[in-house]
């Protein structure tokens, strides 16, 4: 059977590298911000300011650019590499190299947002947690689902 | 599964029939794609908006901007078969055989898959070589601009980046490619 925590997670993957807000109920939206600050809202894909104009991350200045190009490839690349390991037909050894490579590349970005959030909440460690937003716990939620891929994986085996 | 002949086909289907990847997306009844949607099917709510983009075109010069499907002229599109008709059989009708044939080539772990992988491959190759060498010959005719050989390679865009990307992809496919 496809291991269906490791498909799960390349959707979310997808969903952070794509989508800015996705509606619930009338004017109930879950944001999908990585994180805010002074009222700017950032996501993997980009910014929003305060008057709702976005920036893509190609938009920004050189090397903040490059930076961020390499941060949404790197989505990408995870959420392809979580969708593509996990069928029943795939190689279970070139899955786990996948799950290992998976879970090494979302740390990295969770470590490099979580030293944002701190970096940018320094003065007021207290609003850290009002300004983590729900992107943030998806991405972690990524790399617990590559986790649990990689061990019922290992279950298999 | 031929994973590297998939990805190579998604690259290639959306540089031959998108403009840009829509990033930030919102759902709503506002939005240049909700206008597009009431004006021509009539549907109105709810669809989506987005915030930017990932612009897909392989080049800019001056007010035109080149895609795999045509060109932008002033916010005006117009697509090769309007435009220039050797391009439009060496860029469009190319990649859109390059898409049957990597999608092919994605799903047979035979012998057939892997023809398919070097048809692909043949294919990407001949769009990346028709586009560096073709678009400057007949950039006068297609622009009214004259690009030298070489001159080509200063108004390179996004696009060309990502067929670069796809021609990588589409020359491991052949080789990576699983037989049963």
């Amino acid at each position: 059977m496809a291991r269906k925590s490791g498909i799960i997670g390349g959707i979310i993957g997808f969903v952070l590298a794509l989508i800015a807000e996705i509606p619930i109920y009338q004017n109930i939206v879950i944001s999908l911000k990585i994180y805010s600050f002074k009222s700017t809202e950032f996501y993997i894909w980009g910014i929003v300011l305060n008057n709702g104009e976005g920036f893509g991350l190609l938009r920004l200045i050189f090397p903040e650019n490059i930076i961020a190009l390499t941060f949404w490839l790197i989505l990408i690349f995870v959420s392809f590499n979580s969708i593509f390991a996990s069928p029943k037909k795939s190689n279970p050894r070139n899955s786990l190299k996948l799950y290992n490579l998976n879970t090494l590349l979302t740390s990295i970005l969770l470590i490099v947002y979580t030293i944002q959030i701190i970096i940018t909440n320094f003065s007021n460690i207290g609003a850290t947690f009002f300004n983590i937003g729900i992107g943030y716990y998806l991405l972690a939620l990524i790399l617990v689902l590559n986790m649990m891929s990689k061990n019922t994986l290992k279950k298999g085996e | 599964m031929n994973k590297f002949a998939f990805i190579s086909g998604l690259l290639t289907l959306l540089l031959s029939f998108f403009q840009f990847i829509p990033l930030g997306i919102i759902f709503g009844s506002t939005g240049s794609m909700s206008n597009w949607l009431f004006t021509y099917f009539g549907l109105n709510n709810p669809f989506m908006s987005y915030y930017t983009t990932i612009s897909l075109e392989l080049m800019t010069i001056g007010n035109y901007q080149i895609f795999l499907w045509g060109i932008l002229y002033n916010g005006t599109l117009y697509t090769w078969l309007e435009v220039h008709m050797i391009s439009f059989v060496f860029l469009f009708l190319f990649s859109f055989i390059a898409i049957i044939t990597t999608f092919i080539a994605s799903g047979k772990e035979n012998k057939l898959g892997k023809r398919m992988a070097i048809l692909n491959l043949i294919f990407i190759s001949v769009i990346i070589g028709y586009f560096l060498v073709g678009i400057p010959f007949y950039s006068n005719i297609i622009t009214g601009i004259e690009l030298g050989y070489f001159g080509i390679f200063f108004y390179l865009n996004f696009g060309f980046y990502i067929l670069l990307l796809d021609l990588i992809l589409s020359i491991i496919s052949p080789i990576k490619h699983p037989m049963n």
